[in-house]
């Protein structure tokens, strides 16, 4: 997927959320799109889903149908329990033919042990008693489930504890690996990048001020922190990289 | 068949939220039934004539269907605020069933609460029967989809939650007080019914055969033609409602 010279302003707003935005999406890698808060990776999520129309255009987007679009602390019900939120979503699915039974936590092959134990012990937890990192996992988990090109998750891993953010991350490493498939995720946590083969798209200002690996992103930031490597390339006024 | 399933799959999800929570119980049946009860103490010595208990019934059969409209578009606003309306029009691959179950869990949940209201309040006051159950349970069920429908321009509103609570509330008692105080009558009964859903429920009642509820004062066959409108005006809104916020970001 190629994003080529996207500008965006919100209606009644002078700022130009994205001004000429150009870079590439890779299917083989995980996409991160990084950035300040207010930087504009929520806004470029619901333009590259088709929530908003932007001027400028994309290539190779898939049609909504294709789509996963996981936001940051969707509202459940308190009360809806874990068999309910996996049962919710998988049979909702509108490609998927998966059946839950409301007796028997969803297990599938690929599950790692530990993943089919916590799923067992959040089968019958209500929503509201989960922490937030369980309920981000099984949220995660059950959406890499649908069967989709495209998968978006906004922040993922904000606000979770070490242990569940690295099941949330192998769970998202996995659907990378499945052939066809186009996964962007954004987060503010960089340090836990340098374990998963990803391809970085730091926004500033509406552009994308750094594209490319996270060994590149460290170099390029001229630090082996990469917070240090992201203050480096946002605050320093360096030129747009055009899309590679 | 895809779409049957969706829906079945968001009602299950939206009729148990409703009947766990306290609020919309409290609101829905709690409010009627105490108000009904507190407001009619004398009939406890001195018992109601039929058409005098029909009569009130109904009002309070009309109260819980405007309630039940309005909290149905509570919770939609409340689904598009939280970004549930859009992480699940992905999943579903339209909107329609996300929100067609919530309007059939509110239809459910309604019809139950009348049953439990006509009910209590026959057995109460000494006009039990199932002919007064069937013809309350009769004018929720003819009344509630329309009602709603022509509720939803609400969703078009710059609205907060927080907000909404006190706007519902206050509108509420609002419309509620001038559908039972004869406030409006004669020519402007027509135009009135066409504004105000809890106006038009409460002729509907009027209407439906099976126990002396009052004179209505417009026709029946107007009525349908201002639930036909409700019914098509109200669906072709939602087709254009937006997926997202546009006060907070989700």
């Amino acid at each position: 997927m190629k994003i080529n010279q996207v500008n965006y302003s919100y209606a009644k707003s002078n700022r130009q959320v994205l001004n000429g935005l150009s870079f590439h999406l890779k299917p083989d890698r995980l996409n991160v799109v990084a950035g300040l808060n207010g930087a504009g990776k929520t806004t470029l999520f619901d333009i590259l889903t088709g929530v908003l129309k932007a001027e400028g255009e994309i290539e190779g987007l898939p049609k909504q149908n294709d789509v996963v679009y996981q936001q940051q602390g969707v509202y459940f019900t308190q009360t809806l329990k874990g068999r309910d939120l996996v049962r919710l979503v998988l049979h909702c699915d509108h490609s998927g033919k998966t059946r839950v039974r409301k007796k028997e936590p969803f297990v599938t092959p690929c599950m790692t042990n530990e993943e089919k134990e916590k799923m067992a012990e959040l089968w019958q937890r209500p929503f509201g008693q989960m922490s937030v990192g369980e309920r981000r996992w099984l949220l995660t988990f059950v959406m890499c489930r649908l069967d989709r090109k495209l998968y978006v998750f906004d922040e993922p891993t904000s606000g979770v504890d070490p242990h569940s953010r690295v099941q949330i991350m192998n769970r998202i490493r996995k659907l990378v690996e499945e052939p066809g498939k186009t996964v962007v995720a954004s987060t503010h946590t960089l340090h836990e990048l340098q374990f998963y083969a990803v391809h970085l798209v730091l926004l500033h200002q509406g552009k994308a001020v750094f594209t490319g690996t996270y060994e590149d992103f460290l170099t390029e930031g001229g630090s082996d922190n990469p917070d240090t490597a992201f203050q480096n390339l946002v605050i320093s006024e360096r030129p747009a990289v055009s899309g590679t | 068949m895809n779409g049957a399933r969706q829906t079945y799959e968001y009602f299950l999800l939206f009729v148990k939220t409703a009947f766990t929570s306290k609020v919309q119980v409290f609101f829905i049946l709690g409010f009627p039934l105490l108000y009904m009860i507190a407001a009619n103490m004398h009939w406890f010595s001195e018992p109601p004539a039929e058409a005098a208990f029909t009569g009130l019934l109904v009002m309070f059969v009309t109260v819980q269907v405007f309630i039940t409209g309005m909290q149905t578009v509570m919770n939609l606003v409340t689904a598009r605020e939280g970004g549930f309306f859009k992480m699940f029009t992905f999943i579903a691959g339209r909107r329609g069933p996300v929100v067609f179950g919530q309007i059939l869990a509110g239809y459910v949940f309604l019809l139950a609460n009348t049953i439990v209201l006509a009910a209590v309040t026959g057995l109460m006051f000494g006009h039990f029967s199932f002919a007064v159950v069937l013809h309350a349970s009769a004018v929720a069920a003819l009344t509630m989809i329309p009602a709603t429908l022509a509720l939803s321009w609400i969703l078009l509103l710059k609205l907060q939650q927080q907000s909404f609570g006190a706007v519902m509330s206050i509108s509420i008692f609002a419309v509620l007080f001038i559908t039972f105080n004869q406030v409006v009558t004669g020519a402007l009964s027509i135009p009135f019914a066409f504004v105000n859903p809890a106006y038009f429920t409460y002729q509907i009642a009027m209407h439906v055969p099976g126990v002396e509820a009052g004179t209505p004062e417009v026709s029946i066959w107007i009525l349908l033609t201002i639930g036909t409108v409700y019914l098509a005006g109200g669906a072709a809104l939602l087709r254009r409602v937006p997926l997202t916020s546009s006060i907070l970001r989700t």
